[in-house]
């Protein structure tokens, strides 16, 4: 590198190498995949196949100020023996899928509880895949503020 | 002070991903959960109090006994005077200087905190249930306190804040989406030491009360002009005299009040 | 702050047979999503967290659980059981760089 002007050429070819040669990846600090994107990768179907149902209960605050442990209780009360899997997803979140939970009948119940982290305000969803290949979903509106002082 | 206002709030949203505390419903639900990270964290004194081993070969089961059996209700107690120290120690001090004295382990700094901070969650709970007993006998006990309750009022620092402002005079209201609470009306000291939600972390109180003093943006006057960037005291040094005053006189505000740790706070 | 992997696990100590319980876990683990900056080096800080735990009631898959870095720090998880027969439970857990651990839990079911 023997003068500023050397550097900035070499910048320049780096800047076009980047813009041509990479894959359609999304740059990482901005990954954002869609809720649809993730139903479609980890269900196969998008939200317009998922009928609302209120047999799915969720338990969570209304108003979260630490987003980063917003507790979540998914109760269900479809039998367990036509349960496959429930899926939790948060619509807002960079990666919209928090957890799945496959069941079996030893579990007697449909139910699982943890935290989660939500980046902004978002609706919650809990979708259950039953063994007829149908879904059944329920959600909660989260809003997600920020506290103060450390 | 507008500028210090707007400069702190500015630096609090720029990293929100630190600064955040739970709403009281969602709080509530937290507790509701009913096993926290703070429970692993005490499980982990447990295991460092039977098993951690230095230079002497002794554990602090050797002498305290299996399952803390003569620690139970020591936590009550302190901070209080300690021969072998010769100090006033709080709950961190005493395990430190037991580390260090009777076990042959280095617990200096942030490296000893890795195991104090544990096992002050441990012995905390062998007080679990009992009523906060602080007796002042020991002169230095006596001096600790009037120097610990001096502090309480005292305004310092760039902010010219004292204890009280925040947590007497102002406290039940919000500063920044937070509730103030009041540690010495309300004898919160006997929920400490806590696991504090927005940091993920088990503190004690001394680590709380030397925490709350990045608020107050203390300088040393010989470094010049304050400076926000350059000369601001960030945290006191452990185990100081005047954090363990403060301890003893917001102990001693909590007597009477039954043990329930680890606490569970935003 | 205390160890990466450690984890508690909260069972009723005593269950009727038939009896539907709550079994809760907590794990020590930082579920590092990849996106945070350290603030001291401004560098990403590489994605560390559980991918999965699974739940084995005397060597049999019962539950299995798959997670993402969505999940929050120190991850609690809570499922129900319904107490069948007396056993060992078995709880194994890994993360995205290699951690491995295993939890025992027995189940004493009485009638």
């Amino acid at each position: 590198m023997k003068t500023r002007r050397d550097f900035f050429k070499l910048a320049g070819v780096a800047a076009a190498g980047i813009m041509l040669g990479v894959a359609p990846v999304i740059s990482p600090a901005h990954a954002k995949i869609s809720l649809e994107e993730a139903l479609k990768k980890h269900l196969g179907v998008g939200l317009s196949a998922i009928k609302e149902s209120n047999q799915i209960k969720i338990k969570a605050p209304s108003i979260a100020e630490s987003g980063a442990n917003v507790p979540i209780q998914v109760s269900a009360t479809v039998p367990i023996e036509k349960v496959e899997a429930l899926y939790i997803f948060v619509d807002k979140n960079p990666n919209p899928f928090i957890a799945s939970v496959m069941f079996s009948p030893v579990n007697g119940e449909v139910f699982f509880a943890t935290r989660i982290k939500m980046g902004a305000t978002s609706p919650v969803r809990a979708i259950l895949k039953l063994k007829d290949g149908s879904y059944l979903m329920a959600y909660k509106e989260v809003k997600v503020t920020v506290g103060g002082c450390g | 002070m507008k500028k210090v206002i707007f400069a702190s709030l500015l630096g609090g949203a720029l990293f929100m991903t630190k600064a955040e505390a739970p709403t009281p419903e969602q709080l509530q639900i937290l507790k509701e959960l009913g096993v926290s990270p703070a429970d692993v964290i005490v499980e982990e004194g447990r295991d460092y109090y039977h098993n951690l081993k230095g230079k002497t070969g002794k554990t602090c089961a050797s002498c305290h006994g299996q399952d803390g059996a003569n620690l139970v209700g020591a936590y009550a107690k302190m901070p209080r005077y300690y021969n072998d120290i010769g100090r006033v120690a709080d709950i961190d001090l005493r395990i430190k200087a037991c580390l260090e004295k009777y076990v042959g382990v280095d617990a200096k700094g942030k490296k000893g905190r890795k195991y104090i901070v544990p096992l002050a969650g441990y012995v905390a709970t062998l007080s679990n249930g009992m009523p906060i007993q602080i007796e002042l006998k020991h002169p230095e006990e006596k001096r600790l306190y009037e120097l610990g309750k001096e502090l309480w009022y005292k305004r310092v620092g760039a902010r010219d804040f004292s204890c009280a402002i925040c947590h007497e005079v102002l406290a039940g209201k919000r500063i920044r989406l937070q509730k103030l609470g009041a540690p010495v009306r309300d004898k919160l000291y006997a929920h400490w030491p806590a696991y504090r939600i927005s940091k993920d972390k088990l503190w004690t109180m001394e680590d709380r009360i030397r925490g709350c003093y990045k608020s107050f943006f203390l300088f040393d006057p010989q470094k010049g002009k304050f400076d926000f960037k350059k000369n601001w005291v960030k945290k006191p040094p452990f185990y100081i005299e005047e954090v363990i005053a403060l301890e003893l006189f917001m102990k001693k505000a909590a007597n009477g009040a039954k043990i329930e740790v680890p606490g569970l706070l935003r | 702050m205390a160890t990466i992997g450690r984890a508690i696990v909260r069972v009723p100590k005593r269950l009727k047979k038939g009896q539907i319980f709550k079994l809760q876990m907590v794990i020590i683990h930082p579920m590092e999503t990849g996106l945070r900056k350290d603030p001291k080096t401004g560098k990403k800080i590489p994605a560390h967290y559980i991918t999965h735990v699974d739940f084995y009631l005397n060597d049999k898959l019962v539950t299995k659980i798959n997670t993402s870095a969505g999940v929050s720090k120190n991850p609690y998880f809570a499922i129900k059981m319904k107490a069948v027969e007396s056993g060992t439970l078995k709880i194994v857990y890994e993360d995205n760089k290699g951690g491995k651990w295993e939890k025992t839990v027995n189940l004493v079911v009485e009638g």
